[in-house]
């Protein structure tokens, strides 16, 4: 039995970074994952001989810059490009936001970007260990609010429409914001979709699995191990404080500090014995909310379909008015498919020619408010084929011909998400997006992420504050907040 | 002969809240005249009483002129189709007990849940009822967050696991027009329960004579203190000179002159019908014309022939009915209503007001009274097509817990929002966290000088309350000893 500072389970990008910071420190530190590679969601591979795609996402979310240069990025090789352009195909006509165009559009961008950057530094100052305050007054002030807490309560509809004057312009950006989500836009609450949109991060060239082989070598450069193919079954709990994860194999490693990437529901209720648990914290894991709403189609085609020039590599939304969103959340809620679910097209071979054989091309469609569980029993091969066809009629109507040149279509739904990922009801983004479930409130008011009521278990990952909406900053929110309890003392 | 008096105060609408502030204004020696374009009728929406404003009741001193009360403290009844009522009253272990054969955990959970709800939302009543908010939100603000930030669905699942009891408590969250989904409709809940009628926390009551006699009653006390009163013709324009009010015109022509006005409408039939745009101010005409709420409350009175006779469980006619068998239904009722349609399943509140006060109806006759919530607000087509539609889902909801009604009926009345809006203004509101919470200054006030609102729509919740129109006409008198 080896005994380590530090067990990260999951070795998706939040958990390598966290890997890479702790080792550098020098903690002996071991990531676990259960799948045979590195990667987890960073995941690109071959889906049709020669055609490759990256399987969860085409764009990773963005990544603070301090980060990614005390990471070493960019000098392990990882080429990472915003997204060059949007452009939203609309029942009003088109609407392109990119290079100096849509500039209102990109002023709201900016400024949800700054708020959103704001966020993740708040994230990361809370995690660091509490500085003693001093004064009676100090204790008794509320703590100041949170950045982008004004945006907690509007609706998304609301929000856009005071800003921007064109509605194509607003269905844009909603669609931006609501990609792979279900939501209502026209309700109280949805604007905190903006602070953690659901495209327009970067583009890793060679695919999101090229920035999961960046992070595993430099993590392993930096001293930390990889154990891929290493399920944690169960995590048991000394008097000492000490944690012990058993994999599922049935070999133990025992370590001072636990790290979790999962989201919270699979960590708290798939990681340990049901009594192990103080019942109320279970009773209140159960009532998060997840929300997996993505499918994604990826499309293998004999050659790549015409655009205007330059169009190719942009995001194409076929952005639907915001009561066709409100109509696809309804249905979503009902667990039944919607008729005209929205949809976002990347001919991801035009942005990385090396993702397909020479001359012909990837397509992957991104379709959102697609149900986990529907009403009527478990998702068929028949209904698979019905919402293929339905991504493929939506493919058509904005790439005419498109359909005809299909060579092959590989189909993933929620319930493949979470087979393939353990993410609870296939949901990436490790819970909804409601005003009680973000910004301080993630995964809820009080919960003080990344620590948790677990003395030596730390969450990382989608379900904390700064893994909403980043890359690879709530891993090392986490580790951080190990390293200061290390230094205080507070850990065995 | 058109300027022949200057009035102090030209108070718009005479419902409850017009005759209020002019009835406060007129005991202080106000000259008031209330304008509108029908004799004082009650509120359309108006069903059973929740939110009364008690100084303002003893201010008027209603309880002298003869207000009195059929029902002081109505029961909540939840009805479910195997018929296992659930009953929930103001005593919290009756409550329990009844609860027990729906779920252990939850009859445990009331007795607490319920005193720990009632205790915060007395203490928010500084914010609700006095012009105090900053103080009291300030020193609640970690008890208020769930509150601020969570959905009526989240907080019930929080708190209780019994679908009959959460389907049945949301109704109330609903009163603002907020979906339950959406942050505020929790806060929704707290507000009902900061509420008073007859001295009892948390109580909706029923006026003897129904909301007619109310509305007399406040009529006669306004007249009695000197208020002036022309019904004659409704406003159809406020005059503005320089910025400041000047006085108002009538549908006739007829110009009244006065420096302070106020509207017991809501802001949006304010700012859009009596004024100009670039009179109120071109950015708030817009943001009104933009908020505008999609979804409404709809009213169908029944006229019967005989008692109506509820299966299942024995509960009291005097009890409120909620008829909701899924918490989700309010969520799947909110899209619909959105859309433009009629959900299948339609959350409704009915009570007998006949049970409690035979003279509401004629001898041997007897009245249901449902408050449908939320239907569409401006249906593509227009309500006219859909009345009948909603009239059938009304009786056919009834129906499974009354079999007998649909024999007994002599008479429908539907009123839809279209009336509801058109008559009182009070239910274009959404009331969001941000309306909830604000100071009634910013409630009430308008960025007209002389100019402030007093209606339903200007509460923190649309209700009838009078707390409004106690408040405006308190600052008005406050700003003239100044």
């Amino acid at each position: 039995m080896v005994r380590y500072d530090a067990a990260i389970i999951g070795a998706g990008g939040d958990g390598l970074a966290a890997a890479i910071v702790l080792a550098r420190a020098g903690l002996k530190t071991v990531v676990l994952d259960r799948a045979p590679h590195p990667g987890g969601r960073l995941v690109t591979r071959e889906f049709h001989p020669g055609f490759r795609a990256s399987l969860f996402l085409d764009d990773v979310a963005p990544i603070p810059a301090a980060l990614f240069w005390s990471l070493g990025l960019a000098r392990a090789g990882a080429h990472l490009a915003p997204v060059p352009a949007s452009l939203a195909l609309g029942p009003g006509g088109s609407c392109l936001i990119g290079r100096g165009r849509g500039r209102a559009g990109l002023d709201l961008l900016a400024e949800a970007d700054s708020r959103a950057a704001a966020v993740l530094a708040r994230a990361g100052r809370d995690a660091e260990p509490r500085r003693r305050r001093h004064g009676l007054f100090r204790r008794m002030a509320p703590p100041p609010p949170w950045p982008g807490e004004d945006w907690l309560l509007p609706s998304l509809n609301d929000l856009l429409a005071e800003r921007l004057v064109d509605p194509d312009l607003c269905a844009h950006l909603m669609a931006r914001a609501l990609a792979g989500r279900a939501c209502d836009p026209f309700l109280a609450g949805t604007a905190v979709h903006l602070l953690a949109p659901g495209s327009g991060g970067l583009t890793v060239r060679g695919g999101a699995g090229a920035l999961a082989e960046v992070l595993a070598r430099l993590a392993q450069e930096a001293g930390a191990e990889i154990r891929c193919d290493a399920e944690a079954g169960e995590i048991r709990r000394d008097r000492r404080g000490l944690s012990t994860i058993v994999l599922s194999g049935g070999e133990e490693v025992t370590a001072r500090a636990l790290i979790s990437t999962l989201d919270l529901k699979a960590t708290f209720l798939s990681l340990f014995v049901w009594n192990a648990l103080p019942p109320e914290l279970l009773r209140r894991v159960g009532r998060y909310r997840m929300a997996g709403a993505a499918a994604r189609v990826l499309f293998a085609l004999d050659a790549p379909p015409e655009l205007p020039r330059g169009l190719g590599r942009a995001d194409l939304h076929l952005a639907p008015t915001p009561e066709a969103f409100a109509e696809a959340h309804a249905a979503w809620r009902g667990g039944t498919i919607p008729a005209a679910p929205p949809a976002l097209l990347r001919l991801v071979s035009a942005r990385d020619p090396g993702l397909a054989p020479v001359g012909k091309a990837v397509l992957t469609a991104t379709l959102s408010a697609i149900p986990f569980r529907l009403f009527d029993g478990a998702w068929t091969n028949e209904k698979r084929a019905l919402l293929r066809e339905r991504a493929l009629a939506a493919a058509e109507r904005a790439l005419p011909g498109v359909s005809a040149r299909v060579l092959a279509a590989e189909m993933i739904v929620p319930p493949d998400i979470e087979a393939a990922l353990g993410a609870t009801e296939g949901d990436l983004m490790g819970g909804e997006l409601a005003a009680d479930q973000m910004l301080d409130a993630r995964p809820w008011l009080g919960f003080a992420a990344p620590r948790t009521p677990v003395r030596g278990l730390y969450l990382a990952g989608p379900s904390t504050p700064a893994g909403a909406s980043a890359s690879l900053a709530s891993g090392v929110c986490a580790a951080n907040a190990v390293m200061a309890d290390v230094k205080a003392g507070r850990l065995k | 002969m058109n300027h022949a008096r200057i009035f102090d105060v030209i108070v718009i609408g005479a419902g409850i809240s017009g005759l209020a502030a002019a009835a406060l204004l007129a005991r202080e020696g106000r000259s008031v005249l209330v304008v509108d374009g029908a004799p004082p009728s009650p509120p359309p929406g108006a069903h059973t009483l929740h939110a009364l404003d008690p100084s303002l009741l003893k201010a008027l001193g209603l309880a002298k002129r003869g207000l009195k009360f059929a029902v002081r403290d109505m029961s909540l009844a939840g009805l479910r189709a195997d018929g296992r009522h659930l009953i929930l009253t103001r005593d919290a272990r009756a409550t329990a007990l009844g609860l027990a054969s729906h779920s252990a955990a939850d009859a445990e959970a009331w007795p607490r849940v319920y005193a720990e709800v009632q205790a915060l939302a007395r203490a928010m009543r500084p914010c609700w009822w006095d012009a105090n908010s900053c103080q009291t939100l300030a020193q609640l603000h970690d008890r208020l967050e769930p509150f601020r930030r969570m959905g009526a669905i989240a907080w019930l699942d929080s708190r209780f696991e019994s679908e009959a009891l959460k389907a049945t408590l949301a109704f109330d969250a609903g009163c603002g027009g907020l979906s339950p989904l959406e942050p505020g409709s929790a806060l929704t809940l707290l507000w009902r329960a900061a509420q008073e009628m007859c001295g009892l926390q948390g109580a909706s009551a029923m006026v003897a004579g129904g909301p007619r006699a109310l509305v007399d009653l406040f009529a006669a006390a306004a007249q009695d203190a000197g208020a002036e009163l022309r019904t004659a013709s409704p406003v159809e324009r406020i005059l503005v000179e320089g910025g400041k009010i000047a006085g108002v015109r009538l549908a006739t022509g007829e110009v009244l002159a006065a420096a302070r006005v106020l509207s017991s409408l809501s802001r949006r039939l304010t700012f859009c019908s009596l004024l100009s745009g670039s009179e109120a101010g071109l950015g708030e005409t817009e943001r009104l014309e933009r908020e505008m709420p999609r979804v409404g409350t709809a009213r169908v009175t029944l006229t019967l022939g005989a008692v109506p006779t509820i299966k299942g469980a024995s509960v009291p006619l005097t009890a409120r009915f909620v008829v909701a068998e899924k918490l989700e239904s309010y969520a799947v009722a909110h899209a619909a209503a959105c859309a433009g349609r009629l959900a299948d399943e339609l959350p409704m509140e009915f009570t007998v007001p006949t049970a409690a006060d035979p003279a509401l109806a004629p001898a041997g006759r007897h009245l249901v009274s449902a408050l449908l919530r939320p239907v569409p607000l401006l249906p593509p087509k227009g309500w006219a097509a859909l009345k009948s539609d909603l009239v059938q889902k009304v009786l056919g909801a009834l129906g499974c817990y009354a079999p007998d009604l649909a024999r007994q009926i002599v008479d429908t009345d539907v009123t839809v929002p279209d009336d509801i809006v058109v008559r009182s203004g009070a239910a274009d509101v959404a009331a969001g966290v941000v309306h909830m919470l604000a100071d009634w200054d910013v409630r009430l006030g308008t960025p007209l000088e002389g100019l402030m609102l007093c209606g339903a729509a200007a509460e923190p919740v649309p209700a009838i309350s009078g707390r409004a129109a106690r408040h405006a006409a308190e600052k008005i008198l406050k700003d003239a000893k100044r």
